[in-house]
């Protein structure tokens, strides 16, 4: 494709007729030597000094090209090779393009209008969606018509994102930046976008950036709740915040929140954990994506535990007094406490105590510096070592002593086969008594559950940079385009073939003369 | 390049001319039937030429007694001029005689033939090279150094390059009296030559005319190059106008208008003249002209 860099040049061609006009205007440069005037003086003198109207001299033609070629190399001619048909458009996905403008129409509805009129502008139905924080993760398009785009868009925006299959970005595609706002990010690298497609206008936002809960330490039997709304606008904001439990609101408030800040709510109430937390603002603002909240509060009953009969007492004590789990039946249970002789084959995550006979006096155990989700309780007093059948199958130890690992543990990645097996005697052991065995029962079944058996909050965020929908700075286009980077200047073959016409014109010009 | 334009005038061509000229004359002067030099000098021939009345001034000595006697009126003896008579070649050296440069080498081997040929039937011969003014000139003379001379001056002319018109009565002041008098020109003026030619019939015992017109003056254009601008070779003026087959012709008739008056003028007043174009030949030219039956005045 041919580019020219300074295309006003191209007006110059209008003078072509004008060397037409001239060469039809012609006749005064030649001089003829007669040895006597006086006989030709009667004739008729041409109307002009000298010049005629008549048929253009055949030569203009060639004079008309040669003045065309040195008006296109004073334009900059430039042949490019031809590009892909396809375009980068580089997007930040927040959620932002999610908010509903002064219209009533979504942001993301007016950035794709955007996109579309400017991909008829340059005629490229092929466009590469781009994240620009991964450059990577996006999503071809072979023909971007509005429900494609639409389609990718979301795609892009929802939690399960595109993989990042996308090829590395060409230099030589067109790069188009689609955004509202561009925060600055210190691991995104600088990129030139030869066209910034800037949307939104609303600025206004209030969101709930928080929704926490845990039991109640003072009495296990209510639930605290915590709620925190945020204000990302410009303007102070009043909104009415409801918690619901189920269908049933728990508390409603009128709060008023100040632009940048944030205002807590907390609610303590008692019942069964069961179904979902929700908390909600109303009335809907320009971004209603963030005006509920919601936790399952199953996410803090007690875990069902199945304990083998055969165990020893302070283990059954310790489970029938832990407010985090519940005796259950097999069927039902999450984790499974066995203290058969044999390694567990339970596919459900199992705490496996062998009933054994010690195997020496009691010795100090020290924690195998594996990797550890939570750090484990810290034991002061002796342990009665049992011998752990072998198992057969790789295990780690976890608590290590000089007869060998007290206990250890079999994770077998993907799948559900994970076990720990504790070789102590809790019966026997100095610190049956104590707090100990309910400590460490607790930890080996919280590493066995996933997560901890009582006391954490379960807690639903949102970053307050995600409530933010007002239009920010965005990178002003680059002056080229970046594809100009593979034009090649053709001036200088346009320049050889005038100088050869110019080399023709004088030849010409020689003959004619004789 | 100069090129001499003598080059075509081999001598063994001059002889041949004069041995071809001395059978058509059969005996006959030269200047057969024209004006003697000089009036004066007839009575000291010693050939009887004729018979006229006596008038004032003449010498009793030479009354033919018999033939008054016969007459019955006295009539006194006239002898044919045993001397040399004296010619004069005037050769137009204006810028037009260079335009084109064939009428130049026509008019310089005319006068360089001729003075040969008058040379060689014993006359004495002078030229004079003129355009507004005398430009050069050789005394009369005869012989082979005398020819020698005169052609060595004309190999070395050429006509001026601008400007110069052809003024030919500007060599009155050194023609001779009673001189035959032969101009040798392209004829390019407005009066056609006449008015010149007055001055020197008042000046010279005889004047005889060889006229050169230039046919092949204009050169063949291309379509596209008709529209020139004219140069007077002699006086610089322009004139622009489209050179076609039309204003050729036009130009062509003007001249022949021009030519028409020049000769009737020289019929009524008795003048030799000869017109010639570039292409013909110096001799033949030479023959046509010298042979040519010379009208009383």
């Amino acid at each position: 494709m041919i580019v020219l860099s300074a295309p006003q040049w191209l007006w110059g061609l209008a003078l072509i007729p004008l060397i037409r006009l001239l060469h039809r205007r012609r006749g005064t440069s030649r001089a003829l030597v007669v040895p006597a005037l006086f006989l030709w003086r009667d004739l008729a003198p041409t109307p002009t000094a000298g010049a005629i109207q008549g048929p253009p001299d055949p030569i203009w033609w060639l004079r008309a090209l040669l003045a065309g070629l040195l008006v296109v190399a004073l334009a900059g001619p430039g042949w490019q090779a031809p590009a892909s048909q396809s375009l980068d458009l580089w997007i930040v996905p927040r959620p932002s393009l999610f908010a509903v403008e002064a219209d009533g129409r979504a942001r993301l509805a007016h950035a794709i209008d955007a996109v579309l009129i400017a991909l008829a502008e340059r005629g490229l139905p092929q466009i590469r969606l781009r994240d620009l924080d991964d450059p990577r993760r996006g999503e071809a398009i072979a023909f971007a018509d509005r429900d494609a785009l639409q389609s990718a868009l979301m795609r892009m925006m929802s939690q399960d994102k595109p993989a990042a299959s996308l090829p590395p970005p060409e230099p030589q595609v067109s790069h188009w930046l689609l955004a509202d706002r561009l925060d600055t990010s210190p691991t995104r690298p600088p990129r030139s976008f030869e066209r910034v497609l800037a949307v939104g206008q609303t600025t206004e936002n209030v969101g709930l950036v928080r929704l926490a809960m845990r039991r109640s330490l003072a009495d296990l039997d209510r639930i605290q709740t915590l709620v925190r709304v945020y204000n990302a606008g410009y303007q102070p904001a009043r909104r009415e915040l409801q918690v619901w439990l189920g269908t049933e609101a728990l508390a409603t408030w009128r709060v008023m929140v100040e632009p940048g800040n944030s205002v807590n709510r907390m609610l303590t109430f008692a019942g069964e954990p069961t179904g979902l937390l929700k908390a909600t603002l109303s009335p809907p603002d320009a971004l209603a994506e963030d005006d509920h909240l919601e936790l399952d509060l199953a996410r803090i009953r007690p875990q069902i535990v199945h304990l083998d009969n055969e165990c020893a007492e302070p283990v059954q004590m310790a489970v029938a007094a832990h407010p985090g789990l519940r005796s259950g039946a097999r069927p039902g249970a999450r984790i499974i406490i066995d203290c058969g002789s044999k390694p567990p084959i339970d596919e459900r995550p199992t705490l496996w105590m062998p009933m054994g006979s010690t195997s020496g006096p009691a010795v100090m155990g020290s924690w195998t510096p594996v990797a550890l989700r939570s750090h484990p309780p810290r034991l002061t007093a002796p342990l009665q070592p049992v011998v752990l059948p072998s198992a057969h199958v790789p295990t780690t130890p976890l608590l290590d002593t000089e007869l060998g690992p007290l206990i250890i543990e079999r994770v077998n990645p993907g799948t559900e086969d994970h076990w720990i097996g504790v070789g102590i005697r809790f019966d026997e052991t100095d610190s049956a008594g104590g707090s100990e065995p309910i400590l460490l029962l607790d930890w080996l079944l919280a590493r066995l559950a996933g997560r901890p058996l009582i006391g954490e909050p379960l807690v639903a965020d949102r970053a307050t940079a995600d409530l933010v929908i007002a239009p920010g700075a965005l990178p002003a286009p680059s002056a080229a385009p970046i594809s100009s980077a593979v034009t090649r200047d053709l001036t200088v073959w346009l320049l050889c073939l005038a100088c050869i016409l110019i080399m023709v014109d004088a030849w010409l010009h020689h003959r004619r003369r004789g | 390049m100069v090129t001499d334009p003598l080059a075509e005038l081999e001598q063994d061509r001059l002889e041949r001319l004069v041995r071809a000229v001395t059978i058509r004359l059969g005996g006959r002067s030269l200047h057969a039937g024209g004006p003697l030099h000089d009036r004066r000098l007839v009575s000291q021939g010693f050939e009887l030429q004729e018979h006229r009345r006596i008038q004032p001034g003449d010498d009793p000595r030479s009354i033919d007694w018999r033939a008054s006697a016969r007459s019955r009126h006295l009539l006194v003896r006239r002898y044919r001029d045993e001397r040399a008579a004296s010619w004069l070649l005037l050769l137009d050296c204006s810028a037009s005689m260079g335009w084109p440069n064939t009428t130049w080498r026509l008019a310089a081997q005319l006068t360089a033939a001729l003075s040969f040929v008058v040379m060689t039937f014993g006359h004495r011969v002078g030229i004079a090279l003129f355009s507004d003014q005398v430009l050069a000139a050789h005394p009369p003379g005869r012989g082979q150094a005398a020819y020698v001379a005169q052609r060595r001056l004309i190999a070395e002319t050429r006509p001026v390059v601008a400007g110069g018109a052809s003024r030919p009565e500007s060599c009155v002041p050194i023609i001779g009296h009673g001189s035959r008098v032969v101009l040798i020109s392209d004829c390019l003026r407005q009066d056609g030559m006449t008015g010149a030619l007055a001055r020197l019939s008042r000046s010279t015992g005889a004047l005889e005319l060889i006229g050169i017109a230039a046919a092949e003056a204009v050169p063949e254009l291309p379509e596209s190059d008709r529209a020139v601008t004219l140069v007077d070779s002699e006086d610089g003026t322009r004139h622009s106008l489209v050179l076609d087959g039309h204003t050729h012709a036009a130009m062509l008739a003007e001249r022949d208008k021009l030519l028409t008056r020049l000769g009737d003028y020289c019929r009524r007043h008795g003048i030799r003249w000869t017109m010639a174009a570039p292409h013909e030949p110096w001799d033949w030219l030479l023959i046509r002209h010298l042979l040519a039956p010379e009208r009383r005045r």
